[in-house]
C-alpha cells in the first residue's frame, strides 16, 4: 500500500497538471518525434528518453505505422496473501468436504459397519463398552426399532428404584472386556451374510465396591464376582460353529437378532434352508392396520402358517423368509379357536398404528375367550357365563407388569391386553411383534417399583412396612395387584400362625383357595422357614420374641384382603385339613407342629 | 515484530485454534458414561434424545444436523481466517453462527443428560466456539481506526 501511495505522489509531482487529452496529444507528438529520428523537429534524445517508444512493427502491420506501447515501470508487484494463511484455507476446505460428506453419509445412510465382521465387532466393542445403546445401534435398525426408548426408560427406572446409582451409568462396577475374535462370514444372499465365530474370550468382572447401595445390601460375601470365558471352536467339540446373521441395510452392516435366531432355530432341526429377502418383496401384508390384525388372528385361527407370516413385518420378524423350515417345525401343531366377533379401534401415527381388539370367540373343550382394550380372558369350559371382559374390580384391575392370573372364581385365565402395534411398509400394513413386545417391555419397567426391587433383591427386611399387622384383623391390600406389600407385628417364640386370603369382590362359594403369596422374616431379617405356605393353611412357628415382617404379593388381578391368625386362635377351615400334626408339612424343616386340641374357631 | 503485530497474530491463532476444537470435537466423546458414551453422531443424538425425553422444538433430526454444524463450523472458520483473516466481516459472522450453533447443541446435550455425563466433547467444542468468537472480534478492534 505504502508503495503505491509513493508512486501515485511522485506522478503527482511530475511535470505541471493538464488533462487526459493533452497527456495524449503529447504521447504520439512524442511518438511521432521518436519515429523521425533523433533529428526530427520537437525531437529529444538522450538519456532522458520517456516511457513511451515504438513498437516493433509485426508483420503485416501494414502502412500505418507502428503503434506506439508504454512500458510500465517494473514494480514490486502486488503483495500476495501470506503461505499459512493458503494452507490454513486449504486445510479449511479439505476439512469442509470431510465432515459434510461424513454427516451427510451419516445421516442418509443411518449408521452400520462397513462390512458383516465391521457389525458384529461394533456390537462386541459396544458389550466391552457397557454402552446397551451403542449395543442397540450394532443391531438392525428396523427389528430394534423402539428399543433405543426402552433402554433409555429402564436406565432411568433403575435410578429411581436404586437399583443402580446413576441413570447415565448402568453398569458401574461392571466390566466386561471381548478380546481376541476370529471372525469369518460368507454371503447368504444379497444383504446377507453369515458370520462365523471361530475363537474369542469374554471376560466379565462385578466389583462390589462400585455397585449401588441395594445391590450391596444384597451382594453375599465381600468379593468381587469374576467370570472368564473362552471360546476357541478349533478345540471344542461343537456340532455348530457359533455364528451370528449380519443384514445390510440402507448401506451398511447391522447384526439381525431376528435373522440369527430363526437361522439357529432352522440349523439345529435340520430345517430347510430360508429364502431370504423373500419377505421383504413378497409378504403382501393388509391394506388397514384392522385388516393386518385381523388377517393375522384368523389365520392362527385356521393354522394357516403361510398366511399368519405373510402379516408378520418383514424387516422385523423375517419369518416368511423361513416360511418352508417353520411349516414343517409347526406341522403337527394346531390351535383350536373360533374368531366369531371382531372390532378394533386404531391410533395411526404416520406408519404406525396401535390396534386395541375387542373380540370373542370359542376354544377347545367349550371354552370362551375374550379380549378388549384391558385384557384378555379364557374362561373354562362348563364354567358359569360371565360377562365378557374382565372380570377383575372397578378401576385398573392390573399391576404393571403382564399379569397373568386366576379370576375370582378360578375357571378362567386372565392377562393384560396391550394395543397391538401394526407398522406401514411400501403402502402395506403388518402386524409388529416386535414393536408390540417392546411396548409390553416399557410398561413392565414403568410399572416397578421399589417394593419389586426389594423383594426381587430379597430385601424386604429393608422396605418401609406398610402398616402394623395385628393377628385376626383383616387387612385389604391398596389397589395396584402384583405389588409387594410388607406389614409387621408382634410374635412371640413358639407361636403359631396361619393365614387366609380372600378375593374381594369374589362371588360366595368361591372356595377356599390362596390369592397371595408370602413370606415371613424373623427379627433379624431372616426368612422363616414355611412362611409361604401359611396362606395355604399350613402353621409355622416363630423361632423367637420380636417384629415380624410378612411380605404378601397378590396374584394376577385380584384385589386381596388378608388376614394372619394365631393358629391356636383361628376360625374352623383355615388350617388345611391336610396338614398333618406329625408330618413333613411345608416348614417342617423348623420342626413339626401340631394343632393344639383346644384350637377354638372364634368366627 | 510489534506488540500490534503480536496481538493480531494471537487473535488469528485463536481464531484457527477454535477452528480446529470445533472439529476435533466430532471426534471426541460427547458422554463420559453411560449408554450412548461410545457413539457419536445421529447415533449419539438419538442416544440422548432417548435417555432424555424432548427437548421443546429440538427434534431428534434436528439436533443431529446441528451436532454435526459444529465441526463444520470449525473448517469454515478455517476457510474464512486462510482467505479473509480473523477480523474480516465474514470470519466474525461465521464465529457467531458457531457461537450460536454450538450454544444449542452444548444446551441440549445438558438438559437432556446433565452436566455429570458430558464427555470432553461439549466443552472442546464450546472452548472452540469461544475461541473463534473471540480471536475474531479481538482482530477486528485492532483492524479498526483508532478515535
Amino acid at each position: 500500500m505504502d508503495d503505491l501511495r509513493e508512486r501515485l505522489e511522485r506522478l503527482a509531482t511530475r511535470g505541471r497538471p493538464r488533462g487526459a487529452d493533452a497527456v495524449l496529444a503529447a504521447a504520439l507528438a512524442e511518438a511521432g518525434r521518436r519515429a523521425g529520428g533523433p533529428d526530427a523537429p520537437g525531437g529529444r534524445a538522450g538519456a532522458g528518453a520517456p516511457a513511451v517508444r515504438p513498437a516493433t512493427p509485426a508483420p503485416g502491420e501494414g502502412a500505418a505505422g507502428p503503434v506506439p506501447s508504454v512500458a510500465m515501470e517494473p514494480g514490486p508487484g502486488r503483495r500476495g496473501r501470506h503461505p499459512w494463511r493458503s494452507v490454513v484455507a486449504a486445510a479449511g476446505l479439505a476439512a469442509l468436504l470431510g465432515v459434510g460428506t461424513l454427516g451427510i453419509a451419516s445421516l442418509l445412510s443411518g449408521g452400520g459397519a462397513a462390512s458383516p465382521e465391521a457389525a458384529v465387532r461394533r456390537l462386541a466393542d459396544a458389550v466391552a463398552a457397557e454402552d446397551p445403546l451403542a449395543a442397540v445401534g450394532a443391531l438392525a435398525p428396523a427389528e430394534v426399532q423402539g428399543l433405543r426408548d426402552a433402554v433409555g426408560d429402564a436406565a432411568r427406572r433403575a435410578e429411581e428404584v436404586r437399583l443402580v446409582e446413576d441413570a447415565s451409568a448402568p453398569f458401574a462396577g461392571v466390566d466386561v472386556t471381548v478380546t481376541d475374535l476370529d471372525l469369518s462370514s460368507e454371503e447368504l444372499a444379497p444383504g446377507f451374510a453369515k458370520v462365523t465365530l471361530h475363537a474369542g474370550r469374554l471376560d466379565a468382572q462385578a466389583r462390589r465396591e462400585d455397585v449401588s447401595e441395594l445391590v450391596r445390601e444384597a451382594w453375599h460375601g465381600d468379593d468381587d464376582a469374576v467370570w472368564h470365558g473362552t471360546l476357541d471352536t478349533a478345540e471344542a467339540d461343537v456340532d455348530v460353529q457359533p455364528f451370528v446373521i449380519a443384514v445390510r441395510e440402507r448401506g451398511g452392516w447391522y447384526v439381525s437378532p431376528a435373522y440369527t435366531a430363526l437361522e439357529w432355530l432352522r440349523v439345529l432341526n435340520d430345517l430347510p434352508a430360508a429364502d431370504l429377502g423373500s419377505g421383504r418383496a413378497a409378504a403382501p401384508g393388509a391394506e388397514s392396520p384392522e385388516g393386518a390384525v385381523r388377517g393375522a388372528l384368523d389365520a392362527l385361527a385356521a393354522n394357516d402358517w403361510d398366511r399368519l407370516w405373510a402379516y408378520a413385518t418383514p424387516d422385523q420378524l423375517p419369518l416368511y423368509d423361513y416360511r418352508d423350515a417353520l411349516r414343517e417345525l409347526l406341522a403337527d401343531e394346531r390351535f383350536e379357536f373360533t374368531v366369531d366377533t371382531f372390532s378394533a379401534t386404531t391410533d395411526v401415527d404416520g406408519d404406525v398404528a396401535r390396534v386395541s381388539v375387542t373380540a370373542s370367540g370359542t376354544y377347545s373343550d367349550g371354552g370362551r375367550w375374550y379380549a378388549d382394550p384391558r385384557c384378555v380372558r379364557w374362561q373354562d369350559g362348563g364354567a358359569p357365563a360371565s360377562p365378557p371382559g374382565c372380570a377383575g374390580p372397578a378401576g385398573d384391575p392390573y399391576g404393571p407388569w403382564l399379569a397373568v392370573g386366576a379370576t375370582h372364581d378360578g375357571t378362567a385365565t386372565v392377562v393384560r391386553s396391550v394395543p397391538v402395534t401394526v407398522v406401514r411398509r411400501d403402502g402395506r400394513w403388518f402386524v409388529s411383534a416386535m414393536a408390540t413386545v417392546t411396548e409390553v417391555i416399557r410398561a413392565g419397567v414403568a410399572g416397578i417399583d421399589e417394593q419389586d426391587v426389594f423383594g426381587l433383591l430379597g430385601l424386604e427386611h429393608l422396605l418401609e412396612p406398610d402398616g402394623e399387622l395385628e393377628l385376626g384383623r383383616s387387612v385389604t391390600l391398596p389397589p395396584g395387584v402384583a405389588s409387594t406389600y410388607v406389614y409387621e407385628f408382634e410374635g412371640r417364640a413358639g407361636r403359631r400362625v396361619v393365614g387366609e386370603t380372600v378375593a374381594v369382590g369374589a362371588p360366595a362359594g368361591s372356595g377356599r383357595a390362596m390369592h397371595a403369596s408370602s413370606v415371613i422374616l424373623d427379627p433379624g431379617g431372616e426368612e422363616v422357614p414355611g412362611g409361604s405356605a401359611v396362606f395355604a393353611g399350613f402353621p409355622v412357628e416363630l423361632p423367637s420374641d420380636g417384629r415380624y415382617r410378612i411380605v404378601v404379593r397378590p396374584d394376577g388381578d385380584l384385589r386381596v384382603r388378608f388376614t394372619l391368625y394365631d393358629a391356636d386362635a383361628a376360625p374352623a377351615g383355615v388350617v388345611d385339613p391336610g396338614w398333618s400334626p406329625s408330618g413333613c408339612n411345608p416348614g417342617s424343616a423348623a420342626g413339626c407342629v401340631a394343632p393344639r386340641p383346644d384350637a377354638t374357631p372364634d368366627g | 515484530m510489534s506488540a500490534r503485530d503480536r496481538h493480531a497474530r494471537l487473535s488469528e491463532l485463536a481464531c484457527i485454534g477454535g477452528g480446529g476444537a470445533l472439529l476435533a470435537s466430532a471426534f471426541v466423546h460427547w458422554l463420559r458414561r453411560g449408554p450412548g458414551h461410545t457413539l457419536r453422531g445421529h447415533e449419539l443424538v438419538d442416544a440422548v434424545v432417548a435417555l432424555g425425553g424432548t427437548l421443546p422444538g429440538l427434534t431428534a433430526a434436528r439436533l443431529t444436523v446441528l451436532w454435526y454444524l459444529v465441526p463444520l463450523t470449525g473448517a469454515l472458520a478455517w476457510v474464512a481466517c486462510g482467505l479473509w483473516g480473523a477480523g474480516s466481516r465474514v470470519t466474525r459472522g461465521l464465529a457467531v453462527v458457531a457461537a450460536v450453533v454450538t450454544t444449542l447443541v452444548v444446551g441440549a446435550f445438558v438438559w437432556t443428560v446433565g452436566t455429570g455425563a458430558l464427555g470432553p466433547g461439549p466443552y472442546v467444542a464450546a472452548a472452540g466456539a469461544a475461541a473463534v468468537l473471540g480471536g475474531s472480534w479481538a482482530s477486528a478492534r485492532m483492524a479498526a481506526p483508532g478515535p
